[in-house]
């Protein structure tokens, strides 16, 4: 009888042990399994950031270049003036024919040619000298502006009010004036740029009526366009005088026949 | 026109020439124009030229001619019709001389003017040796004159 208590209970105890010990396996196995499904995770983590960092950094060579247009080459035809240039036409934009074609004439004329504005509250003294022959000469002197100085100056001070008309309106200031500084110059010889002239370079414009009337206010010193009269006594007054004899050989008046070619170039 | 102005140039040896204007008479705007090299090794001025300016005018550039002008002056009623600058002429019984030269106003000088002017002209050559002058003398071009006057702000109001 204690036999077969002692070999149940025994029996029992093995059962427990065996139980026990399938129960700590089952534990081990979930917690491994927690831990590689965890190592899985980590490693899923891992290859999706790594993917997205490899596709942001991803570059793709795309066949485009930067915008190119058929321009004038303000480089090689102007030099003194290629600062207005770019300061009126490069800045804004202003590409569009005809003002662009006409814009690049006048400045072409105020670089090639050395117009001259001359000193209204300067004296003019006349001097007779003896040239090389021994013959007397008279000659007058006289203080002068370059105007191409002055046309730049002009430009630069009233560009912002220039800015405030609609495009069409300012391009047309623009050109006014140019004409307008044009009238007032002159070109060796204290004789003034032939009207003639000033007439052929407009006559082909297609505003050329209102470009006429800007002139006429300004010289009117209309108040609509009292900003450019005030700026060209402001540019009279920084800009550098010259002095000038009109015993000087004049050189030939350079009229641009017709405009340089446009190139391909970036903007 | 400023008294008290020095006018600069150079010419072709690199010297400094100053301009200084005397004033020969006040009311006809005439002036003597004395052109200085200023030597600064031996510390001396030496004039260079003379010339002569009555009111926006410059009528003689060459010592020579600006010497005739003050005989001519000199003479005064007993000169001719040969006179190059001055031609005499008649108001009122009153003889006066007219300088010759296309300006805006008529200049007349009155005989004693005449003489106060020469008197003034030769007391501006005091003190300075005329052998440079005569030898060798600074010759202006038109070109070189009127460089000068810029330079100077001789032509600004």
């Amino acid at each position: 009888m204690n036999y077969i208590i002692i070999s149940s209970l025994i029996a029992i105890f093995g059962f427990g042990l065996y139980f026990y010990k399938i129960k700590v396996k089952k534990q081990l196995e979930k917690e491994a399994e927690l831990h590689r499904q965890a190592r899985i995770r980590a490693q899923e983590e891992e290859k999706r950031l790594r993917l997205e960092y490899e596709h942001q950094n991803k570059l793709y060579s795309l066949n485009t270049h930067r915008v190119r247009l058929t321009l004038f080459d303000a480089r090689s035809d102007l030099y003194k003036l290629v600062y207005l240039y770019e300061l009126v036409i490069v800045k804004n934009y202003w590409i569009n024919e005809p003002f662009y074609s006409k814009f690049y004439e006048l400045l072409i004329m105020f670089e090639k040619n050395n117009f001259m504005i001359i000193d209204q509250n300067a004296k003019v003294i006349t001097m007779n000298i003896r040239d090389s022959n021994n013959k007397v000469q008279t000659s007058r002197a006289f203080e002068v502006y370059s105007s191409r100085d002055i046309v730049e100056s002009i430009i630069t001070i009233s560009m912002q009010n220039i800015l405030q008309f609609k495009q069409q309106d300012a391009q047309n200031i623009a050109l006014a004036i140019c004409i307008f500084i044009l009238e007032k110059s002159v070109h060796y010889l204290s004789t003034e740029v032939p009207r003639v002239v000033i007439n052929n370079l407009l006559c082909d414009y297609k505003s050329v009526n209102n470009v006429t009337i800007i002139v006429e206010l300004i010289k009117e010193k209309n108040d609509l366009m009292k900003f450019v009269y005030d700026a060209f006594e402001q540019a009279q007054n920084r800009a550098t005088r010259y002095p000038y004899n009109d015993s000087e050989v004049p050189r030939q008046l350079h009229l641009p026949q017709k405009l340089p070619q446009k190139f391909l170039q970036e903007f | 026109m400023a008294l008290d102005q020095m006018f600069f140039i150079d010419d072709e040896d690199g010297v400094e020439l100053t301009i200084v204007p005397v004033d020969l008479n006040l009311d006809k705007e005439i002036y003597l124009l004395h052109v200085f090299e200023n030597n600064k090794d031996l510390n001396k001025k030496f004039i260079r030229a003379e010339l002569v300016l009555v009111g926006m005018h410059i009528l003689t550039t060459r010592f020579s001619d600006t010497i005739h002008f003050f005989e001519e002056l000199k003479l005064f009623d007993y000169g001719n019709n040969q006179n190059k600058y001055l031609d005499i002429t008649e108001y009122k019984a009153t003889k006066n001389l007219k300088l010759k030269y296309h300006g805006d106003n008529d200049v007349f000088i009155a005989k004693s003017e005449a003489l106060a002017i020469k008197k003034k002209y030769d007391l501006a050559f005091h003190g300075y040796s005329t052998v440079r002058l005569l030898e060798n003398e600074y010759i202006f071009t038109a070109q070189t004159l009127t460089k000068l006057l810029h330079q100077q702000n001789f032509l600004t109001k």
